[in-house]
């Protein structure tokens, strides 16, 4: 399906495969046979009013919705051609690979370096001079290192809003993803701090695969490549996001971006 | 809903289509003027431009501010870039009719020698009447009209090179007719620039309605290739202007 998406030219590696999928929170389904392809190393945005399905959707990508009961995922997502709601899917080293960033930051009560260092000594084996090599490479990658250099030892519930989201980041991607799922991650901060997000999911679309939920229009269209837009657990239209936010084929999509209902 | 952003919106059409009007009227008495030699209304008609710049950047303005403080996407998106896009489209128009007023002079066209290549009342008609189409095509959100304005644009392009090549043979015959010709020539440029602007308010349409740019393409264009504002037979000179699609 992506391939109709874009130009002869560019042809991008499917990371992600939802085929058919559906979603049900007990008698109640929340999702009916979607599918979606996210290309790897581009931002996909997924879009949508409250309750259609997008941030269940993401969910399913790293099975996280397993630790609540009566949920069940039907279907099929394929990442790198592995299904991986197959029940022989490794679920610790799945969330390793895909890793998740939420609406609020959640910082554990520990220090800034062990925020860190928490993902990578549950998953690798590292001496302790490694640990703080790569503890300095994730907070350089989220952009956060010449803030908390100074203050390693320091918790990490004391830095501000902006500074835990991108520490939540730094501790996401201290544990070698490949691909980042992000759930409204800028909708509890301030636009400054908003900003300084939106600057580092674009420096690090290099070397993830980011797929995000958000309600922000202006954030979806500055930031991602891709758009898919969600209504009542269906996906309307998905297509690349200068076309969705210029010109989209469908009349609901329009509606919904310009703010006529939602 | 956003009752805010739409009653801004409103206020847009409203302020393109009072420019649209206050052009066209600029316009049509240009023409006249021009056709009667009537130096003193044309020079009063320069003034009136002061005014459609004016507005113009008013109306710019309030685009910028409509885009910054609302930041609009998909249709609402194309139908500010338009409005922007027709507004200097208007504004030029506006230039041209004084460009047209300039060349107004006590003698009058109608004094040239016998024949001339097109008739000239016929060709004023015909592209006042596809600046109409355009703005109407505007208002209506009619593709179809507006692909007409476009199709039109060739005839009115040959029109003016008939004029053109028409010139170094009708002055040799009546060397005395140089100045008005030369005159006529000029309204006929502008003319023929006027006609260029309202296709580009035309290929807006288009945009807005379909998301499409069909400026340089217009080929693409579907429907039969027959232009609307045409002289009835291109080959003997008369230029009966057809009645414009009701």
């Amino acid at each position: 399906m992506l391939d109709t998406l874009l130009s002869p030219k560019e042809k991008l590696k499917i990371k992600i495969a939802a085929r058919d999928l559906s979603f049900f929170y007990g008698d109640h389904q929340a999702l009916f046979a979607n599918n979606l392809e996210i290309p790897e190393n581009r931002i996909t945005a997924v879009i949508g009013p409250s309750g259609c399905g997008k941030s269940t959707h993401l969910r399913i990508y790293n099975r996280i919705f397993e630790l609540y009961r009566d949920q069940r995922a039907e279907g099929e997502v394929l990442i790198d051609g592995v299904n991986i709601l197959d029940r022989n899917v490794d679920v610790l080293e799945l969330r390793r690979k895909v890793g998740m960033i939420f609406q609020r930051p959640t910082p554990f009560p520990m220090s800034v370096f062990d925020n860190v260092a928490y993902g990578m000594r549950l998953h690798f084996k590292l001496r302790k001079s490694e640990i703080a090599e790569r503890v300095e490479g994730a907070l350089r990658g989220a952009s956060l290192w010449e803030e908390v250099k100074d203050k390693l030892n320091g918790s990490g519930i004391a830095l501000s809003g902006g500074q835990q989201q991108r520490l939540c980041i730094a501790r996401t991607i201290a544990a070698e993803p490949d691909i980042l799922l992000l759930d409204e991650p800028t909708s509890a901060i301030d636009p400054v701090a908003t900003l300084k997000i939106e600057e580092l999911l674009l420096s690090l679309r290099k070397r993830f695969t980011i797929v995000i939920v958000t309600h922000n229009m202006q954030q979806a269209s500055r930031i991602s490549d891709f758009t898919a837009f969600f209504y009542k657990g269906r996906i309307v239209e998905h297509d690349t996001t200068t076309r969705i936010f210029t010109n989209p084929s469908n009349k609901k999509t329009e509606e919904y971006i310009t703010g006529r209902f939602g | 809903m956003k009752p805010h952003f739409y009653k801004e919106i409103r206020a847009l059409d409203r302020r393109l289509y009072q420019q649209a009007v206050e052009v066209e009227e600029m316009l049509g008495c240009v023409v006249i003027a021009f056709l009667k030699g009537d130096t003193q209304s044309a020079a009063r008609l320069i003034e009136k431009d002061t005014e459609i710049d004016r507005n113009e950047i008013a109306l710019e303005e309030e685009c910028l501010k409509v885009l910054a403080l609302y930041q609009p996407v998909a249709g609402d998106l194309r139908y500010v870039i338009t409005v922007l896009k027709v507004n200097a489209e208007l504004e030029r128009i506006g230039d041209l009719a004084v460009d047209i007023a300039g060349f107004t002079t006590e003698s009058k066209p109608a004094s040239l020698q016998p024949p001339l290549p097109v008739d000239f009342e016929s060709m004023t008609g015909a592209v006042r009447r596809m600046l109409d189409a355009s703005i109407k095509a505007l208002s209506s959100h009619n593709v179809q009209l507006a692909a007409d304005v476009i199709k039109s644009d060739c005839r009115i392009d040959e029109l003016h090179e008939r004029f053109s090549s028409h010139f170094p043979e009708h002055v040799r015959q009546f060397p005395e007719d140089i100045a008005v010709f030369q005159a006529l020539l000029g309204v006929s440029r502008s003319l023929e620039r006027i006609a260029d602007c309202a296709t580009n308010i035309a290929e807006d349409v288009i945009y807005l309605e379909s998301g499409r740019i069909v400026r340089h393409a217009h080929g693409c264009l579907s429907g039969e290739e027959t232009p609307v504002f045409q002289p009835s037979d291109p080959e003997d000179g008369a230029f009966s202007v057809q009645d414009e699609q009701k």
